[in-house]
């Protein structure tokens, strides 16, 4: 593979990325790790790779909850409400709706 | 998973294009400075290369990170995606011909790390347990290093996002909550626990207060609008917001001045009733 087809490498003052806490904004209490990339002499070819792999996930047909965008909550609802609507009319009966809210922890680690 | 994907010319191809990502397709390159094409063979290379040599800078000392995705690679936020997706499809396939689940349905979205799950079943106890099951057996499938933390939810309600979701009272479906506002208590109410909303009208630094102020509504009134479905909802969303405008001192002529502005941008079956809370603001 020829990595500088894809995108040019990052030549100049390149640095090996640097970490930091920084506190959150919810509770000072927690830190949230930043790593910077900004003088990463792959930055770009990792951004590239990135967007290509969100391309492909965008366009896979299988089962999954993921939304792309923000924008897509409200049809997403929709979609659940709908959902419950033909459960209802194919069993005949109200139905029971059962929910889970979660926050997964260290999404990276 | 990669075999799943649609079919197009050039398929094992990614087209990015530098300048919008969103114009960025499955298909080979055709002219154009700022195209880059690239292999689904080389994303899964370049993915697995980054993983696996995730190199910091701490104190002088240079540290590996050997567990987990590279901690801010512009490609992480895509491999995190891809992993859960990857959760996600196995969960699915595990309980699609699963007869002890065959009056169940199991949907929810997710976005990044905040997950919502519904569970849909007829209101018999034992099958109620099951939906209960369900949820955990979905919690257990996800791999030991990613661990779920519970978010207040209750009567089926919780907020995701921006917006809170109501699968209890169809009337509302969801709506905008400003944070501020507490809908889970007996009573409804307003109390200053996430901060103040917006930078108070009189307070700001800027040279132009009033347009700072108005772009503040009017992105408020855009969240409003991305997230709330209903007409009850829209009356929710907004008898929670006027308090955080009252406490920013923002003036309501401002706000009605802007309310006007923004009829046009609302789904049609809610301009009505946009109006009608435009009308009763005193």
């Amino acid at each position: 593979m020829e990595i500088d087809k894809i995108e040019k490498l990052h030549t100049k003052n390149m640095q090996v990325p640097y970490l930091y806490l920084e506190p959150k904004m919810k509770n000072f209490e927690k830190y949230r790790p930043i790593a910077s990339y900004y003088l990463h002499p792959l930055k770009k070819v990792y951004k590239v790779a990135g967007q290509g792999l969100m391309v492909i996930l965008k366009t896979i047909e299988t089962s999954h909850m993921n939304i792309f965008s923000t924008y897509d909550t409200k049809s997403k609802i929709e979609a659940i409400f709908n959902e419950i609507n033909s459960f209802e009319e194919q069993h005949n009966c109200q139905p029971n709706i059962q929910t889970y809210a979660g926050d997964i922890k260290q999404l990276y680690t | 998973m990669v075999q799943k994907t649609k079919t197009a010319r050039g398929k094992k191809y990614v087209t990015i294009n530098i300048c919008d990502p969103k114009l960025s397709r499955i298909g080979p390159k055709y002219s154009g400075r700022k195209l880059t094409n690239i292999s689904f063979e080389d994303i899964i290379k370049i993915c697995l290369f980054d993983t696996q040599n995730a190199f910091f800078e701490k104190n002088q000392e240079i540290l590996r990170q050997i567990l987990g995705i590279a901690q801010g690679s512009p490609s992480s936020p895509s491999i995190a995606i891809t992993v859960l997706i990857a959760v996600e499809h196995h969960f699915f396939d595990s309980i699609r011909d699963n007869q002890r689940f065959s009056k169940h349905k199991f949907t929810g979205m997710r976005y990044m790390d905040d997950i919502r799950n519904v569970v849909i079943t007829i209101n018999i106890p034992p099958e109620i347990l099951k939906s209960k099951e369900l949820i955990e057996k979905f919690i257990n499938s996800l791999p030991e290093t990613l661990i779920l933390e519970a978010e207040e939810s209750e009567n089926n309600t919780f907020r995701f996002l921006e917006g809170c979701q109501f699968y209890n009272d169809p009337t509302i479906k969801a709506a905008f909550i400003a944070k501020n506002f507490n809908i889970h208590g007996q009573d409804e109410h307003y109390e200053l626990k996430a901060g103040f909303p917006f930078q108070p009208y009189l307070q700001t630094y800027t040279d132009k207060p009033i347009q700072e102020m108005e772009n503040n509504i009017f992105t408020r009134f855009f969240a409003i609008s991305a997230y709330t479905i209903t007409e009850k909802g829209l009356e929710l969303a907004m008898t929670s917001s006027i308090p955080d405008f009252q406490i920013s001192g923002f003036p309501l002529k401002n706000v009605k001045k802007v309310m006007t502005k923004f009829k046009h941008r609302l789904p049609s079956h809610l301009q009505n009733t946009w109006e009608n809370i435009k009308n009763r603001l005193k």
